[in-house]
């Protein structure tokens, strides 16, 4: 439960970024710009690199090294501010609490957008567009899961 | 070309309600 609302977090970041941006793989940007104070910002890759690739691939979060220091991430439920380092643990909390609202605050801002921006809503719609043709899995040409596919389905 | 609002914000709401969804599934069931 520790990780996976933060991966769910995450994971929409990616999804959003999808759409406003008209391209995959730019969590990190959403997350820059609608979710991180602007001195964060500049971080932003390798903090949800960290975040998201290590929760999606490991279930655990990546080891953040910078010269010869190096820091885990702490997922906190409310017990420490969000984004403040503790340099005793070597540990950045990130507050749930804190990210859920911002998260929830960055919705309602790009459904803001979307409403008064043709721009925003062009690029919306053509990753809808986009996805109905290449957010599928074909095994049409597999020749070894075709088969297995089509007797599964009988 | 325009887009309405209206066109895409089925796909949007739908986007929205399932991250929130289980976003606050998660957060009510850490809180119990």
């Amino acid at each position: 439960m520790n990780y996976t609302a933060a991966l769910l977090i995450a994971c929409a970041c990616e999804a959003l970024a999808w759409f406003r941006y008209g391209d995959k793989y730019k969590g990190d940007k959403f997350l820059s710009e609608m979710m991180l104070p602007s001195q964060w910002q500049p971080a932003a890759k390798s903090l949800y690199d960290a975040l998201r690739n290590g929760l999606a691939h490991a279930f655990e979060t990546m080891t953040i090294v910078v010269g010869p220091r190096q820091f885990e991430i702490g997922v906190d439920w409310g017990r420490h501010a969000h984004l403040t380092f503790d340099p005793t643990h070597s540990l950045l909390y990130l507050n749930i609490f804190t990210m859920a609202e911002d998260l929830k605050q960055a919705i309602n801002r790009y459904e803001e957008e979307l409403k008064t921006s043709g721009e925003a809503r062009v690029t919306f719609h053509e990753t809808i567009l986009r996805m109905k043709n290449s957010f599928r899995k074909d095994v049409s040409t597999n020749p070894r899961e075709r088969p297995v596919w089509e007797e599964l389905l009988k | 070309m325009d887009v309405e609002y209206a066109v895409i914000e089925p796909r949007f709401q739908q986007l929205r309600g399932n991250v929130l969804h289980d976003l606050n599934v998660l957060l009510q069931s850490r809180a119990a």
